[in-house]
């Protein structure tokens, strides 16, 4: 190869210096180097054709194929590269001497699907699908396996790669031990093929999910369970699955049947997921009617559904990561190590403390202990704000506002059009379900404190009422008249328990007055952004945007009560983070007057 | 004592102008070599030339490649905003041999320095009457202690590296070489530790000299240090006892944490450094700009790894706290900035025209605990509690962290992990994970899985799982332009050549 290379070199040379002496008679100033081509850089096509040991086989199928043009023409693509030995084989296989044999529009598809119209290095290889589809619309993966004492690249698990990254002037050949076969089966055929997973099968034809995943394009994301697994967990029959998961049913085909919302538990909505995909999405949108499922990596396990919920961790269930991300025609098939199930769950309150974020608890001295700290954008995995140079602010204790906030710490943001334009918080888990929503927070009375007021959202809608850090209330005021307004008193401050307020000559004691001194209830504010119908059981978005205000939003707590639950009571105990009832404060009041009482 | 200093600075002046950036071996025809080794002050200022070298004068100087070589692959550091594609790709598991951070380019400058002196000072013995033959045998030390601390760390960065012991003074030595077998590597740096340590003065006339320049002791730690690569235990627990009996150093107390940091990162050159590289106000290092969050960081601590080494305990007390976690290794409040560098004190920041932390190649603590390793390798595995209790409680290390057992199983999990609490960031880590790693053909292969589950983007997990089961993997591709100028005599570490 370098030989021919240098033996054309020579000549132009030659040419170019034939032209040189001519030049000067015709046009003096024009550059002598001139040439007809821009490079004499390799073209995909070219390489192939200048190797004929390697890929002699290769040249032939693409003119037969009529795809040779395009890899000699500018562009970038990114060509599985065959050798001779791999189509050998392949031809072997199919019982065919010679690329001839094999019909033009199946060597088209073979084509289409060793071409990626983009540039990929093996730099970009991750343990999953390559980030552009081939011609064909399929991504191929990659994975990298020690065999043999050896470490090797794979595509699509089998085919290797002999000699990656040749760059040439139209893109990239990587060199492939194997051909890379097309895979046109559905997802419906190709677990009916596989043969282990009958069961799976069975409760897809019966509930009529077979059918969708056999001729709908998709695409379809499948999380497939082997019947191995299924005996594990003492199901022999797909009888004995149904029994189990449905037993008073008779129509499987109606999508509120509990079968057909089990099987459509196990297919992801009109996506195609690969295992890094999921990993980054954290969550996925099932075809049962809103529900989700999540994805979480604990060290080398994918797991779905380990979550923790409502304070408790569910432990997951394991995906085989090794038999998963199998294209189909139609998406793409993950297999199962055990299987899992729709998990029932009606909605709760949340009472979410916001300065409850994992990096802040593992910072020693940092997590509820006098001071201040800065946070720059990035180091909450959970909070994300305007500004990749903005900070926000983690703040315990502080003189004069101490005992009110829950647990005496905030998220300070100075969220405004001209600083934080707008800060997004994600939600813990919450059940699907309507509720209303209070953001509480620490505000100043009046506009002479200029704190900040601010559009609230759910999920990027809009709720209807603004929040507004201004507004203070007041002990005196019936609670359900604030209630009415939109505001309430959300926290009980133990320290508050002795005090009393006079009021027209008379001395009201703090059962009298909204439960709490008139100090912490003219600040510590809960105010109602709306009402939200959460459609999926999951962890959602919560969005502050800023419309006016130079100084901070003082977030402490937001509230998600179910709208039919009463919102005033419980309230959370500011001490312990505990929620406390009216009837507990009483019981701690009357004691504390007996104690008063008795000295 | 800023003779050491200027000497520094004009060796360097010097040799900077003269190198030319072809090859490994740097041909000095451009000084007048004839005007120079005339003086006992020509070869001083030659051999001070040779540390400085350690700072700059080539693409990739050793005061980087320490930290680069011996963190980046690890799993303490983490890529932060400004992160450089080279650490990138090492991150992911993709190393290729166009990384600009495999360049080895600075560590032969500093060989064929030392080779140069070693050449050219016998000389001097016959223009200079002053100088004398015992003078010239301390430096020649000196230089057979470098060199070997050179090629200690090629050895371990690559695996086999040529290994060159001629001067290349003029272009026409300018030599194609071959790699060197690690046998054939190991011997010469043990050979000449040896001599080193028969020739090299046990102090010179002030501080920064003792820890700045390589002194008896630091060539009887670095053979510990190589002992521990051949499990040669007992040589290495011997030569660890050189420098402990010495008593010549000591650990700086941590009980009052704000002291010890200062004391011991902060001024530098404290009674617990051994060998330091120097820097200083004329010559700030590299590692403030690396790691300052306020220029957008390169690097910052491994979130994961520090909760590892430093498990939290929300209701602990700060004071409770180990002094070498939050505010010393790492600062978390700071985005978790590698905060050994940065810091003036446990709180604030220093400015950059005050970036001048030393490196500390070896300290006193490195000594304790790497006979702690000698020793519990040779089944005495009480003594070696005893010497990891030293560090650990001057380290006010909590006892969540403390491990009783004395089996050699145990006890390498618990010295690489105290070591890696102890050396946070000094460049120790990749070293210590590999060293106990390839023991017994490989038997703690789970030390380097833990690290890449620790270190590893998810996308790219399995990929790196697979890539270190390999152990030339282990081990960095030579650079492609050193490659192209060996031609054909230098080989690729057969990993990195994907072809049939």
């Amino acid at each position: 190869m370098n030989k021919i290379k240098n033996k054309k070199f020579r000549w132009v040379s030659v040419a170019v210096f034939a032209l040189a002496l001519w030049l000067p008679l015709l046009q003096s100033c024009d550059d002598p180097d001139l040439q007809e081509r821009t490079n004499f850089q390799e073209l995909i096509g070219e390489y192939l054709e200048n190797n004929p040991e390697d890929y002699s086989m290769l040249v032939d199928l693409l003119y037969r194929a009529e795809s040779m043009s395009f890899l000699k023409a500018y562009g970038g693509y990114t060509l599985l590269a065959p050798d001779n030995q791999a189509l050998s084989a392949w031809l072997a296989e199919k019982g065919l001497s010679s690329v001839e044999d094999v019909p033009v529009a199946e060597l088209k598809d073979l084509v289409r699907y060793h071409v990626i119209r983009d540039t990929i290095s093996s730099m970009e290889f991750v343990d999953g699908r390559l980030k552009t589809t081939n011609m064909f619309g399929h991504y191929v993966t990659t994975g990298t396996y020690y065999e043999d004492n050896q470490t090797l690249v794979k595509l699509n698990k089998y085919a290797p790669i002999v000699e990656q990254d040749v760059r040439l002037a139209n893109g990239i050949v990587h060199r492939i031990g194997a051909v890379v076969q097309p895979e046109l089966e559905s997802a419906a055929e190709a677990l009916d093929n596989d043969g282990r997973f009958s069961i799976f099968v069975e409760a897809l034809r019966q509930t009529g999910w077979y059918d969708s995943l056999h001729s709908v394009v998709g695409p379809h994301t499948v999380f497939a369970v082997p019947d191995a697994v299924y005996q594990e967990e003492g199901f022999s029959t797909f009888e004995e699955l149904l029994e189990d998961v449905a037993p008073e049913t008779t129509n499987l085909t109606d999508t509120l049947n509990d079968m057909n919302r089990y099987v459509a538990y196990h297919i992801l909505d009109n996506s195609i997921r690969y295992i890094t995909d999921l990993i980054s999405d954290r969550v996925g949108l099932t075809r049962t009617h809103n529900e989700v499922l999540t994805i979480r990596m604990d060290g080398t396990k994918v797991l779905v559904n380990d979550d923790v919920f409502a304070g408790i961790h569910e432990p997951g269930f394991e995906v085989d990561r090794p038999a998963s991300d199998r294209t189909v025609l139609n998406g793409v098939v993950h297999e199962m190590k055990a299987d899992f199930r729709i998990k029932e769950r009606f909605p709760f309150a949340v009472y979410w403390d916001v300065a409850e974020q994992i990096e802040i608890m593992k910072m020693p001295g940092v997590f509820r202990r006098p001071g201040w700290v800065t946070l720059a954008n990035g180091q909450l995995e959970k909070v994300r704000w305007y500004g990749e140079n903005n900070t926000i602010s983690y703040g315990a204790g502080l003189s004069g506002a101490e005992g009110w906030h829950v647990y005496d710490d905030r998220l300070d943001v100075n969220l405004r059009p001209e600083v934080v334009q707008w800060i997004e918080f994600d939600t813990p888990i919450l059940v699907a379900g309507e509720y209303k929503m209070w953001v509480c927070t620490r505000n100043v009375w009046g506009d002479n404190n200029r704190k900040a007021i601010y559009y609230a959202y759910f999920n990027d809608e809009v709720f209807p009422n603004i929040i507004n850090n201004r507004m203070t209330l007041n002990n005196l005021t019936p609670e359900d008249q604030l209630e009415s307004e939109g505001f309430k008193l959300y926290g009980w401050n133990p320290g508050d328990i002795g005090h009393t307020r006079e009021v027209d000559g008379e001395v009201r004691n703090i059962t009298q007055l909204n439960y709490m001194d008139n100090s912490g209830a003219s600040r510590m504010t809960g105010q109602l952004a709306g009402v939200v119908n959460i459609e999926t059981t999951g962890s959602h978005r919560v969005k502050f945007v800023g419309i006016t205000g130079t100084n901070g939003a003082w977030f402490d707590m937001i509230h998600f009560i179910p709208v039919e639950e009463n919102q005033l009571w419980p309230r959370v105990n500011t001490k312990t983070g505990a929620l406390v009832t009216k009837e507990e404060i009483n019981a701690a009041y009357q004691e504390y007057a007996a104690s008063q009482t008795g000295d | 004592m800023n003779r050491f200093k200027l000497y520094a600075l004009m060796m360097i002046a010097v040799v900077m102008g003269a190198c030319s950036d072809w090859l490994n071996l740097e041909p000095e025809n451009g000084i007048t070599v004839d005007d120079f080794w005339q003086s006992e002050q020509d070869v001083h200022a030659a051999v001070m030339g040779c540390y400085a070298s350690l700072l700059g004068g080539s693409t990739h100087p050793m005061a980087e490649a320490v930290f680069n070589w011996g963190e980046l692959r690890a799993d303490m550091v983490a890529p932060y905003r400004a992160i450089i594609s080279d650490y990138f790709q090492i991150n992911q598991s993709e190393i290729t041999p166009d990384n600009g951070l495999v360049r080895w380019n600075g560590a032969y400058f500093t060989i064929n320095l030392c080779n140069t002196v070693l050449e050219k000072a016998p000389g001097v013995l016959d223009v200079d009457a002053a100088f004398s033959g015992e003078k010239l045998s301390q430096y020649r030390g000196e230089m057979l202690g470098l060199r070997a601390l050179m090629y200690f760390y090629l050895v371990r960065t690559f695996g086999e590296v040529p290994l060159n012991l001629v001067a290349t003074t003029s272009d026409s030595r300018v030599e194609r070489q071959a790699k060197a077998s690690q046998t054939d590597l190991y011997n010469q740096i043990l050979a000449d530790l040896e001599e080193a340590a028969r020739l090299i003065p046990r102090s010179y006339s002030s501080v920064e000299e003792n820890k700045g320049r390589l002194t008896w002791y630091t060539i009887k730690t670095i053979q510990a240090d190589v002992y521990l690569w051949l499990d040669k235990f007992d040589e290495a627990a011997e030569a660890c006892d050189a420098v402990i009996d010495s008593e010549q150093f000591s650990l700086v107390s941590g009980v009052d944490r704000d002291a010890w940091f200062r004391r011991l990162f902060v001024d530098g050159n404290s009674p617990e450094g051994i060998f330091e590289i120097q820097f200083s106000q004329e010559r700030l290092n590299p590692y403030f700009n690396w790691f300052s969050s306020t220029g957008g960081a390169n690097y910052r601590a491994n979130v994961e790894t520090m909760e590892y080494l430093f498990p939290v305990n929300i209701m602990a007390l700060p004071e409770d706290a180990d002094i070498r976690s939050d505010g010393a290794a790492y600062r978390s409040s700071d985005s978790y900035s590698i905060w050994k560098y940065l810091g003036a004190d446990r709180f604030t920041a220093k400015p950059s025209n005050e970036a001048t932390s030393n490196w500390i190649v070896y300290r006193y603590a490195d000594v304790l605990l790497m006979k702690a390793e000698a020793l519990a390798n040779l089944n005495k595995g009480a003594q070696a509690q005893e010497l990891i209790e030293r560090v650990r409680k001057r380290g006010n290390a909590p006892s969540d962290t403390r491990v009783t057992a004395t089996d050699q199983h145990s006890l390498t999990t618990y010295i690489v992990d105290e070591r890696a609490r102890e050396f946070a960031f000094e460049g120790k880590r990749w070293f210590d994970l590999l060293r106990n790693a390839k023991r017994n053909n490989y038997q703690r292969q789970d030390l380097i899985t833990d690290m890449v589950l620790r270190s590893s983007p998810p996308e790219k997990l399995e990929s790196a799982l697979s890539k270190y089961q390999d152990p030339r993997f282990h081990y960095f591709p030579i650079h492609k332009d050193e490659i192209e100028a060996g031609f054909p005599l230098l080989e690729q570490n057969s990993f990195y050549v994907v072809s049939e």
